[in-house]
């Protein structure tokens, strides 16, 4: 039985008290003089750092309860109640969101406190400050919440917070409107979250809401409703995870600040997709043919962003379209009914993405804002600590062994290959070394060879011990967190699919050990085949490549953004126009206008009658005095 | 009378009915502007003080009209003044009665000529929009349903923009040719109803079904112009452009309330064989409206129309809970009332601050003002977004419950009410985006000072309420919980009868 634990509901107060207290000091206080920074900060990375606390705690709690009972709950008041539907603002604590609340908690302490550096002297430096807690709140709010309308609240809530720090330096017109694209193209997908959540609360909603209800009436569903729900909530999920076709805001949203990157886009937010289908993995579990769907659509955005991760120029860039690579990973995995692999493969990737943003960051502080890697080079000298730590980050990325990627990545791998899913498999193992070649094309261009810019190079040095610190933390994880989940072909237990077992719908594959060391080989291949092909032609100095044909469609990412505006917004303004400026003026209000315009008529005919000349009235008088008369005769007859 | 609840001792909704009215009358004689401020300013808040105070006597657990009041009053024609406040109207009397201190503080510097007419006109309006809500007689109900036209035609063609004059007239001629049928379906139901005007006896009687298609229509004409339905929306755009800032507000807040609730008070108990016929179409209409004023306020420069086209939008959902006649549908559209008359009418108080800095409606003067006015973006942001129902928001509760009322009812139809969601997003987000970043070549508006503790006050309240009816709307569907579900019951009693009926 679950058990109430009532310091659940705090853990994503924390944080949006937080951003209240920071946002309404700001706010008091911007146009006066304005309270030192270091407060803020204080203030700001103190919550965090305490939800952190609690999440370790929940942890620990979670672990001393036998296996299947292991949930805590706390419902903090009762939503709304109307006739049979009842909503209530809960928090649900199980292994899955347990594991979730860690590493959500962990990474946003550490880059909240890497923001305190990297944001130094910013002129709205509180403000900043107030979304992050915002974000975390929301992002806390989304993982705990008990049901799918709690945790929609925290998905929007999240995506609001993504636009704010998008379009936060907003003196650049194009990050306003990356901001823009990034919440409309989120709330396209929410349609489908609101739809599927829709149609699931019309099928079973009466008796509960909330996962574990849902999840005991599960068997009340028709087949095709759980189709279609699940079908629907994968909608949303590609909205917020970035997967194809809605994948397109995501290397935009890069336009926030780098620290808003690694948190928001790449290491917490965009993995809400994922683990939402983990969460409604009970659903899944019963339509394979949605989880192929699923998969491949996972697969196939990994390779298309692979692809155009290969051809990149902006640093963020590069790292944007290798976290839409690796969330379609994710997705492929989940798909596959391996969830636990899927979920652990976001789990090693928050450490290893946020590590790399955060070094790109470092690299970005010290260059100062320059993004572009042609402009870069022979770094390592400059920047020794980003510099190993950004490798770190990198070999785990590339999936090298023993590094975190490499498990959790291989894990993927393994599934699509043991549960006889090849075709997956093959582009999954073709995506794997692709990841190798950009990623090292990245470390090459940017850390080794001669520097390309000579005055840039000479100013830039390794930044604020604020600012390493998490990044040698971060690279610890990196290093060490796939340890956790290690296979039994290399002595491991597994933990973490032991840990979250009894919250996903998941059956093991039963494959052989000589299965897995093939999988284990090709990955590897792949990984060496990679970036000994990046060594070749960046390892020693390379000039800028001048892009053409088929690199040059790639680099402008197959003219997608083009498609769809053409497709897609151009006709939605064309409409929103013509009615907004002709159709309700002239149709809709048209019989309106008719009628006045008829009054008007009748009425200006009788004008014509209205001279003003007391001799036309006279005559008037005397027709009207004759009829009159005439009538009167007529009626005494 | 078995549905009245006499009121026992002091007279408080006559109170609240005749407190304005009497207070104008001193600014008749006494003509100086500050004190016709301050003088109003206290009217006001004791009416909303007062009507706070039905609260605690309100009984949630009675359908029955309660603090009634009964009164002969034009014998030879059986005219009563009889009054009383159920659980569908209580809600929006409040809203009435609290909107309107906060009307007139919005007004303190923005109307700075003829401020004692100003001020009449406001307190002339506030007696006839709680009469309207309030009133169980047919007769006393039409005199101030027409009543409210008047001060409001005198708001919009005095103090209104360029064209006001264009605007106040197609107000007031749009509206009342709507509501002339109405006053024919009146006098039919009264030689109906053996010389009557009292509403609650019209209700649930089985007058022939051709009787009540006629009746429905005279209701709908009136009733789908005053919410305003599509395609009879095209008076209130220009309305509110050219009304002053109290004027949008009590249009936006309270007057298009009375449209659906209209719907509520007598289309569904007096004509429910037609409601049942009709409802389909009034369904398609109500998405209609929602896709239609999404779209055109997408393309809206100006800020109050925008604002204007999106509440043709919202007021769809309302119809669309109304029609979909289960209790999800109507408590959820009877929230979204309230909510409505809350956001959009700080939305309006928002635009009115901005104008009374720049002297402009349009979008492109007020971009990038953000950066001058921190306070002021993160207020009007926070607006947007209950506009666009967020979670947590006031709209999020009754849209959500509307959607599932209309789900419950037919799944198309509730399919085809979403795309309305993105489109919120889409227009409100456009209209942030320029007002808090705008572009490259924004407008150097350093000038422009924040929001001063005045307007602060004004919005602090409309604040509170986006976010107790977000996360807490319980005190606010129980009370009106018995009167939703007597009307329900009735309405499907009624079905059955009808179905009994017809089998022999």
């Amino acid at each position: 039985m679950a058990q109430n634990v009532s310091y659940l509901g705090m853990i994503p107060l924390l944080p949006l008290i937080g951003a209240a207290v920071v946002g309404i000091l700001h706010l008091a206080t911007c146009k006066k003089k304005r309270l030192p920074d270091q407060l803020y900060a204080v203030l700001a990375c103190s919550t965090p750092i305490l939800t952190f606390v609690l999440a370790v705690k929940v942890f620990f709690d979670l672990n001393g309860l036998p296996v299947d009972g292991r949930a805590l709950t706390h419902e903090v008041f009762t939503w709304f109640e109307v006739g049979e539907m009842n909503i209530s603002m809960g928090f649900l604590a199980d292994p899955l969101s347990s594991l979730m609340l860690l590493f959500v908690t962990f990474t946003a302490s550490l880059i909240h406190i890497y923001s305190i550096g990297y944001m130094a002297g910013d002129e709205s430096f509180a403000k900043f400050f107030a979304y992050l807690n915002l974000f975390l709140g929301s992002m806390l709010i989304l993982v705990l919440g008990n049901g799918p309308v709690v945790m929609f609240v925290g998905w929007e809530g999240v995506g609001l917070c993504s636009y704010l720090l998008i379009s936060y330096y907003s003196e650049d017109r194009s990050n306003v409107l990356a901001g823009n694209k990034a919440f409309i193209v989120n709330r396209i997908g929410d349609f489908g979250f609101v739809l599927g959540m829709a149609f699931l609360f019309w099928a079973i909603g009466d008796s509960g809401f909330d996962y574990i209800s849902l999840k005991t009436n599960a068997h009340m569903l028709a087949p095709a409703t759980v189709t279609l729900v699940c079908l629907l909530l994968f909608v949303g999920a590609t909205g917020k995870s970035a997967q194809i076709p809605l994948y397109v805001w995501l290397p935009d949203a890069m336009a926030g600040p780098t620290p808003v990157s690694a948190l928001i886009h790449a290491a917490t937010m965009v993995t809400a997709g994922v683990y939402m289908v983990a969460r409604f993995s009970f659903l899944y579990v019963h339509v394979p043919t949605v989880g192929l769907i699923v998969a491949w659509t996972g697969i196939l955005t990994a390779l298309v962003s692979a692809i155009y991760g290969m051809f990149q120029n902006d640093i963020k860039k590069v790292l944007a379209y290798s976290t839409v690579s690796q969330l379609g990973y994710m997705f492929a995995g989940v798909g596959l009914a391996a969830y636990s692999a899927g979920i652990f493969h976001v789990f090693t990737h928050a450490f290893f993405k946020a590590l790399l943003f955060l070094g790109a960051g470092s690299v970005i502080y010290a260059l100062h804002h320059e993004q572009n890697i042609w402009k870069m080079g022979g770094l390592k000298t400059k920047l020794p600590l980003t510099y190993k730590t950004m490798l770190i980050g990198s070999l785990a990325l590339a999936g090298c062994p023993p590094f975190s990627g490499f498990f959790s990545k291989d894990e993927i791998l393994y599934s699509a290959l043991a549960s006889g899913h090849t075709g997956i498999w093959v582009v999954g193992v073709l995506v794997a070394g692709m990841t190798a070649y950009y990623t090292f094309r990245m470390i090459f261009v940017v850390f080794h060879g001669s520097p390309r810019d000579a005055h840039a190079y000479e100013h830039a040095h390794e930044p604020p011990a604020v600012m390493t610190v998490p990044l040698v933390i971060l690279a610890i994880g990196a290093l060490f967190a796939g340890f956790l989940n290690l296979p039994s072909l290399f002595g491991g237990s597994q933990q973490v699919t032991h840990w979250l077992a009894p919250s996903l719908a998941e059956h093991a594959h039963e494959a052989s050990h000589s299965i897995e060391i093939i999988a284990i080989a090709a990955s590897v291949a792949a990984f060496a085949i990679g970036i000994f092909i990046a060594y070749r032609k960046f390892g020693k100095g390379a000039e800028e490549p001048v892009y053409s044909g088929f690199s040059s469609f790639a680099y402008h990412t197959f003219r997608i953004n083009e498609l769809y505006d053409v497709l897609f917004v151009r006709p939605y303004k064309a409409i929103g126009s013509a009615i907004g400026n002709l159709i309700d003026a002239h149709v809709t209000d048209g019989p309106v206008q008719l009628i006045v315009w008829f009054y008007r008529q009748f009425g200006s005919t009788f004008k014509l009658l209205q001279v003003g000349y007391v001799r036309v009235y006279a005559i008037y008088m005397i027709i009207g005095l004759s009829v009159m008369s005439y009538l009167l005769t007529q009626s005494f007859k | 009378m078995d549905q009245l609840l006499l009121n026992q001792g002091f007279p408080l909704l006559s109170t609240l009915i005749f407190l304005p009215l009497a207070g104008s009358l001193l600014l008749f004689v006494v003509r100086d502007p500050h004190f016709a401020r301050y003088w109003t300013l206290a009217v006001t808040s004791i009416v909303a003080l007062l009507s706070l105070t039905l609260l605690p006597k309100f009984d949630r657990d009675t359908a029955a009209f309660q603090f009634a009041e009964h009164h002969p009053w034009i014998e030879s024609l059986n005219i009563t003044y009889v009054i009383g406040v159920d659980g569908i109207s209580i809600l929006l009397i409040l809203l009435t009665t609290l909107i309107m201190p906060f009307c007139v503080l919005a007004s303190w510097t923005y109307i700075k000529d003829r401020v004692p007419a100003f001020m009449i006109c406001m307190l002339i309006m506030e007696t006839a929009m709680i009469g309207v809500f309030v009133a169980l007689d047919f007769v006393l109900f039409y005199i101030l349903w027409e009543a409210m036209l008047i001060p409001m035609y005198f708001l919009i063609g005095i103090w209104g923009g360029p064209r006001k004059i264009y605007a106040s007239i197609k107000f007031f001629l749009y509206t009342l040719a709507g509501s002339i049928l109405l006053l024919v379906a009146i006098i039919w139901l009264y030689t109906a109803n053996g010389y009557s005007f009292f509403i609650p006896d019209m209700m649930w009687k089985d007058y022939p079904f051709t009787a009540q298609i006629l009746l429905f229509i005279a209701f709908f004409l009136a009733f789908a112009i005053k919410v305003p339905m599509f395609p009879f929306h095209t008076w209130l755009p220009a309305a509110h452009v050219e009304a002053p800032t109290a004027g949008s507000v009590i249009l936006a807040s309270i007057l298009l309330k009375m449209g659906t609730y209209g719907f509520l008070r007598f289309a569904l108990p007096i004509t429910p064989e037609a409601t049942t016929t009709l409802m389909p179409y009034v369904l398609w209409l109500s998405i209609a409206g929602i896709i239609y004023g999404g779209l055109t306020a997408l393309a809206q420069q100006d800020m109050k129309k925008l604002i204007a086209y999106s509440s043709v939008g919202h007021m769809g959902f309302v119809t669309l809970g109304i029609f979909v006649l289960n209790i999800d549908g109507i408590e959820g559209a009877i929230l979204q009332m309230i909510n409505h008359g809350i956001t959009t009418g700080a939305l309006f108080l928002c635009v009115g601050m901005i104008y009374e800095r720049t002297h402009s409606r349009e979008l492109s003067s007020a971009t990038g003002i953000g950066q001058y006015m921190p306070v002021f973006v993160t207020l009007i942001g926070i607006f947007s977004l209950s506009s666009l129902a967020f979670p947590g928001t006031n709209s999020f509760v009754g849209e959500f419950m509307i959607l599932a009322g209309a789900f419950r009812h037919d799944v198309p139809l509730a399919l085809a009410a979403i795309p309305g969601a993105v489109l919120a997003a889409a227009y409100m987000l456009r209209m942030l985006q320029k007002i808090i970043w705008g572009g490259t070549n924004n407008p150097d508006q350093s000038w422009l000072t924040d929001l001063n503790s005045r307007e602060i006050i004004t919005l602090a309240p409309f604040l509170f309420f986006v976010f107790w009816i977000g996360l807490g709307p319980q005190p606010f569907l129980a009370m009106m919980h018995s009167s939703v579900v007597n009307l329900l019951d009735q309405f499907h009693g009624y079905q059955q009868a009808i179905t009994a009926a017809g089998m022999y």
